[in-house]
């Protein structure tokens, strides 16, 4: 392992800021009061929810009986879904959803289909884009609830959310939208965008694992999923995490003061990386490009060879980044987004997302891609798959290996 | 689980990687099962009906290169009746162990060694 790690994961989880742990510090030793108690200790406590509740949704256009917070953005999601669904009246028992959605809102999905509700999954173009006109087309007098995500957790997708929000809104619908990535790297106004229920968290911006938020439109209705006390406009049950909530809030004040100058030099590192790997021969960038790609992520594909082990020899030089391999995960499943964007099981094998944040340099991408670069030909040497080296054509490596089992 | 000294080892030089070109055969392995896409060509040289040396191409996760290059070295040696009975367990044991998410990997080295054994033994 080299001494300086060069951090390109940060679509999975980021570091926290100085600034963030120092405005969480007091609340784990001083200020540790339970929100719920009526003496000074408790009264603080809820005093620094409230602002925190305040901070956040001013950045989302939300007012701050509109947020509530949660452990997670998949406990958002959950709520949202699970929670619309359980206040359908019977006649309302279907749902649209895409087909790149994180784990996170496919499988609360699932149960509810396992439950008797009927589900659309819709298909993505190529990009990883939902067609408006299949959303509309979609829509039946029992839909109840359109899921999609804003910025896609693997190539990086940004819908167009506000489209898509205002078919929801035209046709009665209930519209969520998973916003954990794109959350203070692109533009969000729930209001603006007629977006009805979102969920955000803390840990891709620089604040702390363990809190997330959903943003719940005045006059929406939803059953809770927990039982409990009356916590959160008593929609989710649990003392609070308080040092949570104000790292949270924190993390996202910090992060949305600087969020056009921080989106452009995302950018920039982002395509710095793209053109570099793009070099290489049997590459392929998965998702659009531009501004309508998350400025946190580039995901590649590197033919013939297999992106666990890409990562693994990245990891071993330093560089930390993620893969949609089967291979990462223990049930082998390949990723759901790569195959829907239409790449063969096979090269979805081989991709890698890299993803950035702020503290990302354009020289870290130079010295990555040289290590890319290598490992890619040092995997491509240990394979008798890659064409120029046996004249075949891409896929064809049976063929080959069959021709060389008879020559011998 | 972190992985074992030996897998790490295994992984980044791998041994005996290559073809062979004084192989008495070669055969083609991939795991069948839902997802993974590994596959392994497996060369092997007989000798006085042992294993004399066995090479191998790969494509394949940091488990799958880690278990062929095991297989190699644990293969040498091995009368062909015995190289037939490898399952992916020997494997796993000289590689330290594997978590189970890399149990395919040790399943089809193992699987590679028996097939080109089986088919020598013919």
């Amino acid at each position: 392992m080299e001494d300086r790690l060069i951090y390109f994961d940060n679509n999975d989880t980021t570091p926290l800021l100085d600034p963030v742990v120092t405005a969480m510090l007091p609340f784990f030793t001083k200020a540790f009061g339970n929100p719920a108690s009526l003496h000074q200790l408790g009264l603080e406590a809820e005093e620094a929810v409230n602002e925190a509740r305040a901070t956040i949704s001013g950045l989302i256009g939300a007012k701050p009986e509109e947020l509530i917070f949660t452990g997670s953005a998949t406990e958002a999601n959950n709520l949202a879904i699970l929670g619309a669904a359980a206040n359908a009246s019977s006649k309302r028992r279907h749902l649209i959803t895409s087909k790149i959605e994180h784990n996170a809102v496919i499988n609360p999905i699932k149960r509810l289909e396992k439950d008797g509700f009927r589900v659309t999954w819709l298909d993505v173009d190529p990009e990883g884009f939902v067609n408006s006109e299949d959303l509309k087309k979609a829509i039946t007098p029992e839909t109840f609830l359109v899921s999609i995500v804003h910025g896609n957790h693997e190539i990086g997708t940004v819908q167009d959310i506000k489209a898509l929000g205002m078919i929801c809104r035209e046709a009665g619908v209930l519209f969520h939208t998973d916003a954990a990535q794109s959350f203070s790297k692109v533009p969000l106004n729930v209001t603006n965008d007629l977006v009805d229920l979102a969920s955000f968290n803390a840990h891709k911006l620089h604040g702390p694992k363990g809190i997330g938020a959903l943003y719940v439109r005045g006059g929406v209705h939803l059953k809770k999923i927990m039982e409990g006390a009356p916590q959160e406009f008593n929609m989710r049950p649990g003392t609070e995490n308080v040092p949570g909530i104000i790292g949270f809030a924190a993390a996202a004040k910090l992060a949305f003061e600087t969020l056009s100058r921080d989106s452009a030099h995302m950018s920039a590192v982002r395509d710095h990386l793209i053109e570099q790997l793009l070099q290489i021969p049997h590459t392929r960038l998965n998702g659009p490009r531009g501004n309508r790609r998350l400025p946190t992520n580039a995901d590649i594909t590197f033919k013939y060879i297999e992106g666990e082990a890409i990562l693994m020899h990245l990891s071993m030089r330093g560089v930390a980044v993620s893969s949609g391999s089967a291979c990462s995960s223990k049930n082998l499943t390949p990723s759901n987004v790569l195959t829907s964007i239409g790449l063969k099981h096979e090269d979805a094998h081989g991709s890698i997302r890299f993803s950035f944040s702020k503290l990302n340099t354009i020289e870290e991408t130079d010295i990555a891609a040289k290590k890319v670069i290598e490992v890619v030909e040092l995997l491509r040497s240990m394979t008798a798959f890659v064409p120029e080296k046996h004249s075949e054509t891409e896929g064809s490596g049976e063929v080959f290996y069959k021709k060389k089992k008879e020559e011998l | 689980m972190l992985y074992s000294p030996q897998y790490m080892r295994h992984f980044q030089t791998p041994a005996n990687i290559g073809d062979l070109e004084e192989a008495d055969a070669v055969e083609d392995v991939h795991y069948t099962g839902q997802g993974c896409f590994d596959r392994i060509r497996i060369f092997a040289k007989v000798d006085d009906g042992k294993i004399g040396k066995v090479t191998y191409r790969v494509r394949g996760c940091s488990g799958t290169i880690a278990a062929c290059s095991a297989m190699s070295e644990l293969a040498v040696g091995l009368p062909l009746e015995q190289a037939v009975q490898i399952q992916g367990e020997d494997v796993a044991t000289e590689l330290g162990g594997v978590p189970d998410r890399k149990r395919h990997s040790v399943d089809l080295a193992a699987e590679a060694l028996r097939t080109i054994a089986l088919k020598l033994t013919k």
